[in-house]
């Protein structure tokens, strides 16, 4: 947790040092939730050049993102989705829980459709990727702000062609999330208390379902899609 | 530029509100050459099959995600809720397009447009864009028992309460689409609407 701006001998933490000295009392507050500094910077130049703007809190995990959020209670968050801990789905279905009205803008460098699909139904109201422009992103915070949606075109396209393809189920999912580790079918059997005949089964299924040729293209796909994490 | 997009649409001038140009032309969410496109969307299609007319031709431009959102209820439809879809990609013109909710089609009036374009109008400002168009989809929805006149005065009334939130606004070329064979009617019910205004 990097900034608690409830605490007073905290506020030196606070973006207003850097920020307009008197922000607009109308200032959309905004809750920036990644593990890397870097990006957590590169937002926080990028809406401290707008008046109706303005950073109140920066969390580095999950975990830290729910707690601030019930402290400080921002109009916006913004929010990755791999983080250390608690992931950035998680932590939505979480804060979502407890503030059904938060309002969430997932920003991250995943494209896959599982992924958009697990944050979109978490409650968030906005997919874009890191690799957006600045004004997409401050378009984005407006419009999530004011009750809208956003969403990149591309994940939405990308969701809707999966949507002809039988999605892989969960223990098909845990096979080759062991597969793409390295294990052996012997291996991965043992380890899920399944016969070597069942898991071949769930492979076969999945080479069906993913479009795959082989057990590496299938680990491929699946990783890109966001259906396993490697 | 106003007068490059009339062009590019073969739009209808309407009136001036404000310095916002307002047409009608026969065009509809993927064929209208403007910033920001907006569709208006129903909780469903009163037609077994889906949508129809202009609104299969987003879906389908858009490889299904438009139907596929829906029916995964991260675009609810609801009166009044948006969606909007950055970096769309040809066939559609528009660099960005705004699902605009209109509620259970069985329920739907005319007043239901007024709330539809508003929130649009509302986005698109919010957005800075220059030109946009709002498609009803009503036809495409299987709507046709429809009061021209009245879906008109709504229509319009719905973008000048949008405009009114944002005075200061870059946008200059709003068009109502409709389809080719509707062109002049719709013109009329517009331009009559229009000529109603208190201070048109």
């Amino acid at each position: 947790m990097l900034a608690q701006p409830r605490e007073s001998d905290e506020r030196a933490d606070l973006p207003l040092q850097k920020g307009p000295l008197v922000p607009t009392p109308a200032a959309i507050r905004i809750l920036v939730v990644d593990d890397h500094p870097f990006l957590r910077e590169g937002v926080r130049a990028v809406v401290e050049t707008q008046p109706d703007m303005r950073v109140v809190g920066e969390a580095e995990s999950g975990d830290a993102a729910i707690r601030l959020h019930a402290e400080l209670m921002p109009d916006v968050v913004l929010m990755d989705l791999q983080m250390p801990g608690l992931s950035g789905d998680q932590a939505i279905t979480a804060i979502r829980k407890r503030s059904p009205g938060a309002r969430i803008v997932v920003l991250t460098t995943y494209d896959g459709d599982a992924h958009a699909l697990r944050a979109l139904r978490a409650g968030a109201a906005g997919y874009l990727l890191k690799s957006s422009l600045r004004k997409d992103l401050l378009q984005a915070i407006r419009s999530v702000h004011a009750g809208g949606k956003h969403l990149d075109a591309h994940i939405a396209t990308d969701i809707a062609l999966h949507v002809v393809s039988e999605a892989p189920s969960e223990r098909e999912i845990a096979v080759l999330s062991l597969a793409a580790q390295g294990n052996s079918n012997k291996q991965i059997a043992f380890r899920l208390g399944i016969s070597e005949d069942t898991v071949k089964a769930h492979m076969k299924a999945l080479f069906s379902k993913l479009g795959a040729a082989d057990r590496t293209h299938a680990v491929t796909i699946a990783a890109k899609r966001g259906l396993i994490d490697l | 530029m106003t007068a490059s997009t009339f062009s590019a649409n073969d739009a209808r001038a309407i009136g001036n509100w404000r310095g916002v140009e307002i047409a009608v032309a026969p065009r509809d969410a993927v064929t209208a050459q403007v910033e920001i496109a907006a569709a208006g969307m129903f909780t469903h299609e009163l037609a077994a099959d889906g949508p129809a007319g202009g609104l299969l031709d987003l879906d389908t431009a858009m490889g299904g995600a438009v139907t596929r959102l829906r029916s995964d209820g991260i675009f609810r439809a609801a009166p009044g809720e948006v969606l909007a879809l950055s970096h769309v990609v040809p066939p559609v013109k528009a660099s960005t397009v705004l699902l605009v909710g209109m509620g259970d089609p069985a329920a739907w009036e005319a007043t239901t447009l007024h709330g539809a374009v508003s929130a649009a109008a509302a986005e698109v400002l919010r957005r800075d864009a220059a030109s946009a168009c709002f498609a009803p989809s009503l036809l495409d929805s299987g709507i046709h028992t429809v009061d021209p006149d009245a879906v008109a005065a709504q229509m319009l009334g719905g973008l000048l309460r949008g405009l009114a939130a944002s005075p200061d606004t870059s946008l200059n070329v709003w068009i109502f689409c409709t389809g080719l064979a509707h062109i002049e009617s719709t013109r009329a019910a517009f331009a009559k609407a229009f000529a109603a205004l208190p201070s048109a």
